[in-house]
């Protein structure tokens, strides 16, 4: 692996009674954008701080270059962690706010004053080199956060929600930014959220989290192309979740709905069955056509949602799904609460659940 | 809406009557020892005022027949200095040791509470009667300073509590990730953090000193401090100097309170020059 990998074996946290992180083995190649993706109290928060350092693996270990650092504390691993609320040093301006890790590894002021400003550069905040973290935005204390965190060049960088505390506005450019930054210094940036879109956007591998287990490791096409389980189908959104009882092909989720699965998901005896649907793979119109359901689908609400438009459908009495309908198809023959309508799909569209 | 703002509730014109009554109560008398300090040379001690002159103050720094006023002025001077930066130091390391639990620290904690609760008096007279019991005699820059400290440490620790309360302890972690030692993220981070609670913390116990009068009395000794001092004159002295003294140790008090404003003021303004 090169310069920069993170892998952690059988990690775990214990608080008290309670396990916070159970057993996790992930592997992080070097130079890679990792995101770790789940809601609060999963354990996402818990991992990132194990890496750093700043809190104790209960059982495990944490390699980072191959090395074991489980042991060591953070400024013996190389690694930076930048905090939720930037934790700047509100006694200090950016300069000496950058410049801190240098001061008190004894570089003269001129050199740690001259490098902080490189720093401070690359991240397009030399104009603010004097200012004091009260007087600058959000987005101005994060870009001096992310400064502050590669001045030691380290070769993982930790960043826990950084975009969380910013206007969805600013939340976009600095995800660019992110991106740019990580891309130009090639080194791994293992980056905490709660937002989907977040993670899909920067990462090359997305680490979704559940109850302080890992629920799928993948690429965003392949977590949102094919989600392992129900939860991270429906953490992600845009996908139906369908549970039934399936006999050979014949996948039956309401009395009166039967839909037939790919061949690839046979099974001659009688099973439960989960899969899960994309909403925008799926066909609406107000007359039968090729390949629908036989069963007639009852629109129960409609939200308009600038490119495309929700539109929830009852079939038979227990199967309720949301169709993603792309809004010229919409503009052209809209859809109102009451209507019947006619859903269809592709039938490899169909992903089994665990 | 306009005329809700417009009219006044009710209780607001006797509650400001009665506001302005206490604002004369607690400036009053000291607003009228200061006029009575301008007296004339032949003025008394009430009114009304025999002329307009500073021959009292003059008096003031004269070798008096009772009372050592300079004298006294600097012990309690130099005694509230010592107590300040006492206070000032171990309201810091306490403050800093109960940021984690130890053993005993309820108890510890409680039992520097009780010397707030004691009556300042019975607590004087206790160190004056274990100083009896040992030999030693009582001194002002001794068993006082003691006494003093019963007295300030315990405001200090409470204050120095509260401070640590609301430090966010993500600064040290950022300044440990950022590879400092926990001497220097004490040195470079939490000291300049609680600094400006730091000096409050002195000049509060500086002041608590400067003007306590109970817990000095037993444990004095030989010389007084000023607060004793002027008790003395207010049972011997029959002229204006009273007052002449109680202008001059007012206005010492109010000079370091706006020396102390205006040094923040400057740190302020330094800042906001630095970024634009």
């Amino acid at each position: 692996m090169s310069k920069g990998s993170v892998e952690l074996i059988g990690v775990s946290k214990r608080y008290d009674e309670s396990l916070a992180v159970k057993e996790i083995n992930l592997k992080i190649p070097g130079g890679s954008y990792c995101c770790l993706l789940g809601p609060s109290g999963c354990g996402k928060s818990t991992t990132l701080r194990m890496i750093a350092g700043h809190e104790a693996a209960s059982d495990g270990d944490i390699l980072l270059n191959n090395r074991n650092v489980t042991d060591l504390p953070p400024r013996e691993r190389g690694t930076a962690l930048m905090f939720q609320n930037y934790a700047l040093f509100p006694h200090l301006n950016s300069l000496d706010n950058v410049a801190f890790s240098l001061k008190i590894s004894g570089v003269s002021k001129e050199e740690r004053h001259s490098r902080a400003r490189k720093m401070l550069d690359l991240v397009n905040m030399e104009r603010f080199a004097e200012a004091f973290p009260e007087q600058m935005s959000g987005g101005q204390q994060q870009r001096v956060a992310l400064a502050r965190a590669l001045i030691n060049e380290p070769e993982v960088i930790l960043l826990d929600e950084p975009l969380s505390a910013l206007d969805p506005f600013l939340r976009a450019r600095m995800r660019t930014e992110l991106k740019r930054i990580q891309q130009k210094l090639g080194i791994t940036f293992i980056h905490v959220t709660h937002s989907q879109e977040e993670a899909f956007a920067l990462s090359d591998q997305v680490v979704v989290m559940n109850h302080g287990h890992i629920e799928q490791v993948d690429t965003p096409v392949g977590i949102f192309t094919r989600p392992r389980t129900a939860f991270v189908a429906s953490f992600i959104g845009g996908h139906n979740i369908i549970s039934g009882k399936q006999q050979n092909n014949q996948f039956s989720p309401d009395k009166a709905v039967t839909i037939e699965l790919p061949q690839s998901l046979h099974s001659d005896a009688l099973q439960e069955r989960t899969v899960s649907l994309r909403c925008d793979r799926i066909r609406i119109a107000s007359q039968p056509f090729e390949g629908a359901l036989k069963a007639v689908a009852r629109i129960e609400e409609v939200e308009y949602l600038g490119s495309y438009i929700h539109l929830k459908c009852q079939v038979g009495e227990q199967l309720c799904l949301s169709v993603y309908q792309n809004d010229a198809d919409f503009l052209s023959h809209p859809f109102a609460p009451g209507d019947s309508a006619y859903l269809g799909w592709q039938n490899d569209q169909l992903n089994p659940l665990q | 809406m306009a005329r809700i703002n417009q009219r006044h509730k009710p209780g607001f014109v006797p509650l400001t009557l009665f506001f302005i009554l206490f604002l004369i109560f607690l400036y009053g008398p000291t607003a009228t020892i200061a006029i009575l300090s301008f007296q004339g040379p032949d003025g008394g001690l009430t009114f009304p005022m025999n002329g307009i002159s500073l021959h009292w103050f003059r008096q003031l720094f004269e070798p008096q027949q009772v009372g050592d006023f300079g004298g006294s002025l600097l012990r309690s001077v130099m005694l509230g200095f010592a107590v300040m930066i006492c206070t000032a130091a171990f309201s810091l390391l306490a403050g800093l040791a109960y940021r984690r639990k130890f053993k005993g620290s309820d108890a510890l904690f409680y039992l520097s509470l009780v010397s707030l609760i004691l009556p300042s008096i019975l607590i004087s007279l206790g160190i004056g009667i274990m100083f009896d019991r040992l030999g030693l005699a009582p001194t002002w820059y001794t068993s006082a300073f003691g006494a003093h400290l019963t007295w300030t440490l315990p405001f200090g620790l409470l204050i120095m509590f509260a401070v640590f309360n609301r430090f966010n302890r993500s600064y040290e972690a950022a300044a440990m990730d950022m590879g400092a030692t926990a001497w220097q993220t004490f040195r470079f981070v939490v000291f300049p953090l609680v600094l400006p609670s730091l000096i409050g913390v002195s000049l509060f116990g500086f002041t608590l000193s400067y003007d306590e009068f109970a817990r000095t009395l037993m444990t004095s000794g030989t010389f007084n401090t000023l607060p004793l001092e002027i008790y003395g004159m207010t049972t011997n002295v029959t002229t204006p100097v009273l007052y002449a003294l109680g202008t001059v140790t007012t206005l010492f008090s109010f000079s370091l309170i706006f020396c102390a404003m205006f040094a923040v003021h400057l740190l302020k303004k330094h800042r906001a020059k630095t970024v634009n």
